[in-house]
C-alpha cells in the first residue's frame, strides 16, 4: 500500500459515484467514523462515502482500485479489534444504507440479505415461520451482517451452533480486484472449492459483500436456563468439565468471575448471587422432550460441582433476566474503571482453570485488575482489563498484561482471537500463531483478491503504518517495540 | 509415490512436476478427469490419530487415515462426526472426503464437512508444508483455509492432516418412513419437517421407492417423544432397527444408485425438487438427502439437459466419465488467481 498522501482532491472522484449528500469529507462529519469498538485508536479517513446500492458500492471499489485509494468497509463500526478503523486519508464505505432484507424463502431455510441489515433483525424477519438466525454476538442488536462475515462472528452459541460462517451459504461480493462474484448458493451443498467459506472472516481485506444468503435453523422448541453460582473459579470449571464429559452438548455455557458480576450489577442489576466468587450459566435447548431427559443430568452435575445458589429460569423473563447480566458485561465493566482493554483468546477447554490461574497472577504482579467473562464451552476468553489513564503507567501495564494473555493463549496451543478477530489490535501477533511460511502464504491469498492492496489495508497483517492513538505520547506497545511507525 | 509423514509429502510434491494426491480411490474419477499424466501420490501411509482428546471435542488425524478408523476412536469415547462421511465401507479416507467436499444425512441438523474442519496441515504447489486454521473449536484468526480445502479436489494443496471438531453421539437413533405421490409432495414433506422443532436429524426421499425418510437422534424417552408427534402429524410408519440401519448404511455407500455407474452430487434447493423430478427421465436414478439439499443422480438419460436448463450445477463423484462438470458452473477469475497464490508452478492440475 505504502502512504497515501491526504489528498481530498484525489477523493473527489468518487463524489459523483453517490447520491447527493452521500459523500463527506468535511471534519465534522468525519468524527464520527475516527474509531469504532476499539476506542484507544483514532483515525482521520479522507472522506465517507454512504452509498444506497449494490451498484453503487461496485463503482466505488472499482474506482479505488482503479486510483489506488485505500477502503475500509464499515457496518456499525463495533469490531473489538479495530477492524473498521479507517486508513488514514483514505475512504470509509458505509455500508448502513445496504440494509434490505431481500428474500426470506422459510420452506428452503434461508434469507437473504445486504451487509447493512442488523443480525437481529434477521431473526425478527423470520421468527414468525419458527426460524432464526443463530449467531448472536453480544453486539446483535447494532452489528451488521457485513460486519459478521468479515469477522465471522461468535457469541455465546458457538459450541453447539458454530459461527457466522457456518450460516453462510453464499455470498455475491466485488472483490478487490474490481471482479463482482457470486460464491455458494441457496444450498446447503456446494461444488468446487468454498470460496464462501474463504470469505468469510477475511476481515474486508478481499472485499465487500453486497448480498449474503443466510442458513437459517428452526427456533428451539424451549429453553432450560440455568445461573449457579460457585465458591470458586475452579469448581465452576470444575461443573462445565462435567457437563461436557456427560456427552450433553448445552447450546451455552458461560462463567464470569466476580468482578464482572460487580460490573454487571452495577450496570444493569443483573441480580446475580451475592458473594460469590463465580457463575455459571448453562443453557439446554431443543425439542421438549429432548431438554426434559437433559436437565435432570444437568441440574445433578451442577450441584456435583458445589453450586451454592442454583436459579432455573420459569419463564422467558426469568431467561431474558439471567442473559442481561452477561451480555452487558463488557460495557459494565465501564463502571467499574474509567479505562478497560477487551480481550479475546482462546485455550483448550480443559486449560481454561489454568489459564485463569495465570491470568489471576498477572493481574496481582502488575497491579492491574482483571475482570473474566468467557465462553467456558469452547474455551473462549475475554479478560477484561481495568485501568485508569489518568494514572501513569497503568495503560502500559494494562497493554503488558494484555500481551502477556495473548501469548500464554498461543503456548497452549490455542488461539490469539476467538472471535474478534485480529483487526489492527492483534496484527503484530499474527507471527507467532503461524509461522513464516503461513504468514507468506496468506499474503499471496490476499494479493490474489487485492493485488493493490487497497481493501483495508494495515489490518491482520503485521507492521505498516500504525494508527494513530487517542492518547498523548509513545504508545506503550511501541515502547515495548511491539508496533512502531513507519 | 507412498509418502509415510508429511516431510516426506513435501519431498514428493517438489520431486514431481505433475502430481495429484489420492486416497483410497473410492471416488477414482476425481483424480483421473483432467488428470492425465500425473503422478499419483498415494496418501495411504500418512495415516493415524495425531491427537485426540474427548474433552476437547477436537480430533487430528492425518489425511490418509481411514474414515472407518477414525470412527472407530470417536465412538469408544462416546463421540461421532456428526456429517457422517460417505462410503466408509469402501475404505474412503479422511483427506479424500475432505477434498471431495462429499457429505453424508448427517449433515442436515449441525452442518458438513465444512462446518466441522477447524485446521488443516496442507502441502502447497511449491512443497511448503502449511498449518492453517487450529487446533481449538473456536478460532478468527487467519483465513479460513480449511473451508477452502472443502471440495478442492487436491487441485490446491495436499491435506496432510485435519483437525475437526466432533460432537457427544446420540444415545440412539430411530427413523420413520411416509409414503409420498411424487416430487413436488416430498419436497414440501422435507421443508415442513426440516422447519419443525421436532430437529430432524437426517431427511432423505427415494423417488423409486416413493417414500420420504426422517431419523432422529438423541436420548430413548426424547426421540420417542419426538418421533409420536412427527408421525402424528406426518403419518406414516417407524422403521426397525435394523432395516433403518440398512437404509442409512446403503445410502452412505450409495448401494441404492448402484455400483459403477457416474453419479452426479448436485446441489438444490428443497423447493427444487418437485421440479426436477418433473423433468426427469426413468433413465435417471436417483436419490435425494439433506431435506432437498442435495440430489445424487446417475449420468444418464436427459440429466445434463435438465441440469442445464435448470441452471444447476453436478458433479461427478464416482464411476467413470470424461468430465467432471455437469450443468451450469461460474467461473470466477478468483479461481485461478488463487490457483497461482497455492500452485504458482501448476504442480496439482488445474480447478475444475
Amino acid at each position: 500500500m505504502g502512504n497515501v498522501e491526504t489528498d481530498a482532491g484525489r477523493l473527489e472522484v468518487l463524489r459523483r459515484l453517490v447520491g447527493p449528500g452521500r459523500f463527506m469529507a468535511e471534519p465534522v462529519q468525519l468524527a464520527a467514523y475516527e474509531s469504532d469498538g476499539l476506542p484507544a485508536f483514532k483515525v482521520t479517513p479522507g472522506a465517507v462515502v454512504a452509498p444506497e446500492t449494490a451498484d453503487e458500492v461496485v463503482a466505488v471499489v472499482r474506482k479505488c482500485v482503479e486510483e489506488g485509494i485505500p477502503f475500509v468497509a464499515r457496518g456499525s463500526g463495533t469490531s473489538l479489534s479495530g477492524g473498521s478503523l479507517p486508513v488514514k486519508g483514505g475512504v470509509v464505505i458505509a455500508l448502513n444504507r445496504l440494509k434490505r432484507i431481500l428474500k426470506v424463502d422459510a420452506a428452503n431455510r434461508i434469507a437473504v440479505v445486504e451487509p447493512g441489515v442488523i443480525n437481529t433483525q434477521v431473526t425478527e424477519a423470520v421468527a414468525g415461520y419458527g426460524l432464526h438466525f443463530a449467531p448472536d454476538p453480544s453486539s446483535q442488536t447494532v452489528c451488521t451482517i457485513g460486519g459478521n462475515v468479515a469477522f465471522n462472528s461468535g457469541g455465546a452459541h458457538c459450541l453447539k451452533y458454530g459461527m457466522t460462517s457456518n450460516h453462510v451459504l453464499g455470498v455475491k461480493a466485488v472483490l478487490a480486484t474490481g471482479e463482482v462474484v457470486e460464491f455458494g448458493g441457496e444450498s446447503l451443498e456446494n461444488v468446487g472449492a468454498d470460496l464462501t467459506g474463504l470469505f468469510v472472516g477475511s476481515e474486508g481485506l478481499f472485499g465487500i459483500a453486497l448480498e449474503v444468503t443466510l442458513r437459517l435453523l428452526p427456533k428451539a422448541a424451549c429453553f432450560h436456563t440455568v445461573l449457579a453460582g460457585y465458591k470458586t473459579l475452579e469448581a465452576a470449571g470444575d461443573a462445565v468439565a462435567k457437563v461436557v464429559a456427560s456427552g450433553m452438548l448445552p447450546g451455552a455455557l458461560e462463567i464470569m468471575d466476580a468482578l464482572a458480576i460487580e460490573a454487571a450489577e452495577a450496570a444493569v442489576k443483573a441480580g446475580y448471587p451475592p458473594g460469590v466468587e463465580a457463575v455459571l450459566i448453562v443453557e439446554l435447548e431443543g425439542p421438549p422432550a429432548e431438554v426434559e431427559v437433559e436437565k435432570v443430568r444437568l441440574d445433578g452435575l451442577i450441584r456435583e460441582a458445589g453450586a451454592t445458589d442454583l436459579r432455573v429460569a420459569a419463564n422467558d423473563a426469568e431467561r431474558m433476566a439471567i442473559w442481561r447480566g452477561r451480555k452487558s458485561a463488557f460495557s459494565a465493566v465501564g463502571r467499574l474503571s474509567p479505562d478497560f482493554i477487551v480481550q479475546d483468546g482462546v485455550v483448550p477447554r480443559g486449560r481454561l482453570g489454568e489459564a485463569l490461574r495465570r491470568i489471576s497472577e498477572l493481574s496481582e504482579q502488575s497491579g492491574i485488575r482483571v475482570a473474566n467473562v468467557f465462553h467456558a464451552g469452547d474455551g473462549n476468553l475475554h479478560p477484561l482489563i481495568l485501568f485508569d489513564n489518568e494514572v501513569e503507567g497503568e495503560l502500559h501495564r494494562a497493554e503488558a498484561v494484555a500481551a502477556d494473555i495473548l501469548k500464554m493463549c498461543i503456548e497452549m496451543g490455542g488461539s490469539i482471537t476467538g472471535e474478534h478477530g485480529v483487526g489492527v489490535e492483534k496484527r503484530e501477533f499474527m507471527p507467532a500463531m503461524f509461522g513464516e511460511g503461513e504468514m507468506a502464504f496468506f499474503k499471496r491469498i490476499r494479493e490474489a483478491f487485492d493485488p493493490g492492496e487497497v481493501a483495508n489495508p494495515g489490518k491482520m497483517f503485521p507492521g505498516g503504518e500504525a494508527p494513530s492513538l487517542a492518547m498523548q505520547g509513545l504508545h506503550p506497545l511501541e515502547e515495548a517495540g511491539v508496533i512502531c511507525r513507519e | 509415490m507412498e509418502p509415510k509423514t508429511i516431510l516426506e509429502v513435501s519431498e514428493c510434491v517438489r520431486g514431481s512436476a505433475r502430481v495429484i494426491a489420492v486416497g483410497a480411490g473410492t471416488k477414482r474419477v476425481l483424480s483421473s478427469v483432467g488428470c492425465e499424466g500425473f503422478e499419483r501420490l498415494e496418501m495411504g501411509g500418512v495415516a493415524g490419530v495425531v491427537e485426540y482428546d474427548p474433552g476437547e471435542y477436537t480430533i487430528t488425524v492425518s489425511g490418509g487415515t481411514r474414515v472407518a478408523d477414525v470412527e472407530q476412536v470417536l465412538a469408544e469415547n462416546g463421540q461421532y462426526l456428526p456429517f457422517e462421511p460417505p462410503l466408509v465401507a469402501a475404505g474412503a479416507t479422511i483427506g479424500g472426503t475432505v477434498a471431495a467436499g462429499l457429505n453424508g444425512a448427517g449433515a442436515l441438523r449441525y452442518g458438513g464437512v465444512r462446518d466441522f474442519i477447524v485446521g488443516a496441515t496442507v502441502v502447497d504447489g511449491s512443497g511448503a508444508v502449511l498449518k492453517t486454521g487450529g487446533k481449538v473449536v473456536k478460532n478468527a484468526a487467519g483465513f479460513d483455509v480449511p473451508k477452502f480445502l472443502v471440495g478442492s479436489l487436491g487441485r490446491f494443496g495436499v491435506i496432510c492432516e485435519v483437525t475437526f471438531k466432533v460432537f457427544p453421539r446420540a444415545d440412539v437413533r430411530r427413523t420413520f418412513r411416509v409414503r409420498v405421490g411424487g416430487g413436488v409432495e416430498a419436497g414440501k414433506l422435507m421443508g415442513e419437517v426440516a422447519v419443525a422443532q421436532v430437529e430432524a436429524d437426517a431427511l432423505g426421499f427415494d423417488p423409486s421407492r416413493g417414500e420420504v425418510y426422517v431419523r432422529f437422534g438423541g436420548t430413548e424417552r426424547g426421540v420417542a417423544a419426538r418421533m409420536e408427534e412427527a408421525t402424528r402429524r406426518w403419518g406414516g410408519e417407524l422403521m426397525g432397527g435394523e432395516p433403518a440401519d440398512e437404509l442409512w448404511d446403503g445410502m452412505r455407500e450409495f448401494g441404492v444408485l448402484g455400483r459403477g455407474a457416474p453419479i452426479v452430487k448436485v446441489p438444490l434447493s428443497p423447493g427444487l425438487v418437485g421440479e426436477i423430478e418433473d423433468r426427469l427421465d426413468g433413465e435417471v436414478k436417483r436419490r435425494y438427502a439433506l431435506g432437498g439439499n442435495v440430489g445424487y443422480f446417475s449420468l444418464a438419460g436427459r440429466l445434463a439437459e435438465v441440469l442445464e436448463g435448470m441452471r444447476l450445477s453436478g458433479v461427478v463423484m464416482m464411476g467413470a466419465a470424461e468430465v467432471l462438470r455437469l450443468g451450469v458452473w461460474e467461473e470466477p477469475a478468483i479461481v485461478g488467481r488463487l490457483k497461482h497464490a497455492f500452485d504458482p508452478e501448476g504442480r496439482f492440475p488445474s480447478p475444475v
